[in-house]
């Protein structure tokens, strides 16, 4: 039976998580957001909203690791749950260009520090970019942990390998 | 003031996932039930709706209690209650599953006939709601006219909207009850795998 390493992508919606999963996924992300027709249109309703992906990376014939992004909404937070159980790691992206989003990536990781404060994490702070953002020490002055941090642009293969490697690190130790 | 009052009640309720029976009072009186903060879908559903936007709520109350969860039923629930204004078969599976909880071995044949005509998702759904015992490789067996990789797909999405407790054929694998050793030495293949990434993007 192959074993399955899960690693959680979070943050708020337009952070970047969808575009990390399909840096690091050897298919093209399973999405929420797909088209869909006939009566099953109505049960997918809700899920447009829900905005999740996952991804899959074969390490090798024995050992697969499932990338999971999930809703940033509060009220899918059951899903957190959901996705936290097992998981070796969690990735969590603070889009600069939104201040309401940071705080809401605060929200986020308070909430996973709470609950799975066993489950090791990194904050990659997105879109810095973007004219008017704010600059990466404001976010990490906003999000006040000491945690590793890191600034990133999810559009970059080498950088979300990077953050990866971080996290894995991370976890071993 | 009402506006507030309203706010002031139904605000604590979704932030702090309560759950218990909501009632909302405009010409007659509605309750829906509430679990986790989040409203769950039965019968009541359109009046709920149409009153809690009315300008004129006379009342509207609370009552704390524990609600089993029930997740896991929600959309379902929901697309049955739409399907039942569509079609006087589905309806009636509708309602049994409303009322009961149960598809009855006497709508399986209508149940078949709903199967053609709906995409992977629903049958997904449906398949798998029931039995937390039921794998992958049962659903690919019980639907051998449709494409499996589009079934694994649809299982896979299910999973991932938290729909599902299935959980045997994903969930199981997942590296838990293993000793740090053991799991140090997967991440380590893992690592040697992402860092290898650089060259194949």
């Amino acid at each position: 039976m192959k074993q399955v390493l899960k690693l959680v992508i979070s943050g708020d919606v337009g952070a970047g998580k969808t575009t990390f999963v399909r840096a690091i996924s050897e298919i093209e992300p399973i999405t929420t957001d797909e088209a869909v027709t006939d009566a099953a249109t109505l049960l997918l309703k809700e899920y447009t909203t829900v905005a999740m992906d996952f991804g899959l990376l074969t390490v090798d014939e024995d050992l697969i690791l499932h990338i999971y992004a999930t809703p940033g909404q509060r009220r899918f937070s059951f899903m957190w749950d959901v996705l936290a159980e097992n998981c070796f790691g969690l990735i969590f992206l603070a889009d600069a260009s939104r201040m309401d989003s940071v705080l809401e990536t605060n929200d986020i990781i308070s909430y996973f520090q709470q609950h799975y404060p066993e489950i090791p994490y990194i904050v990659c702070v997105t879109k810095l970019d973007v004219p008017d953002s704010l600059a990466f020490s404001a976010v990490v002055s906003l999000l006040g942990r000491d945690i590793q941090y890191l600034p990133l642009n999810p559009n970059s293969p080498d950088e979300v390998r990077d953050a990866a490697i971080t996290l894995i690190s991370l976890a071993m130790n | 003031m009402q506006l507030f009052k309203n706010i002031a009640i139904l605000n604590p309720i979704l932030m702090e996932n309560k759950s218990g029976l909501l009632t909302v009072v405009v010409d007659k009186s509605v309750t829906v039930t509430v679990c986790d903060g989040q409203i769950v879908v039965d019968e009541n559903k359109d009046l709920f709706i149409k009153n809690i936007q009315h300008l004129q709520i006379a009342e509207i109350t609370f009552a704390e209690q524990i609600i089993p969860k029930t997740y896991q039923i929600f959309s379902l629930v929901g697309i049955l209650w739409e399907m039942g204004h569509t079609d006087n078969n589905i309806s009636q599976i509708c309602k049994e599953y409303l009322y009961h909880r149960t598809l009855k071995k006497g709508l399986k044949n209508i149940f078949y006939k709903l199967t053609d005509l709906t995409n992977e998702d629903f049958l997904v759904y449906l398949f798998f709601i029931k039995s937390e015992i039921r794998t992958l490789g049962d659903l690919i067996a019980f639907y051998p006219n449709k494409d499996a990789q589009k079934l694994e797909n649809a299982t896979y999405r299910l999973f991932l909207v938290g729909e599902l407790v299935f959980g045997k054929e994903v969930a199981q694998e997942v590296v838990e009850n293993t000793t740090d050793m053991v799991k140090r030495m997967l991440l380590q293949k893992l690592l040697n795998k992402v860092s290898a990434l650089s060259y194949n993007k």
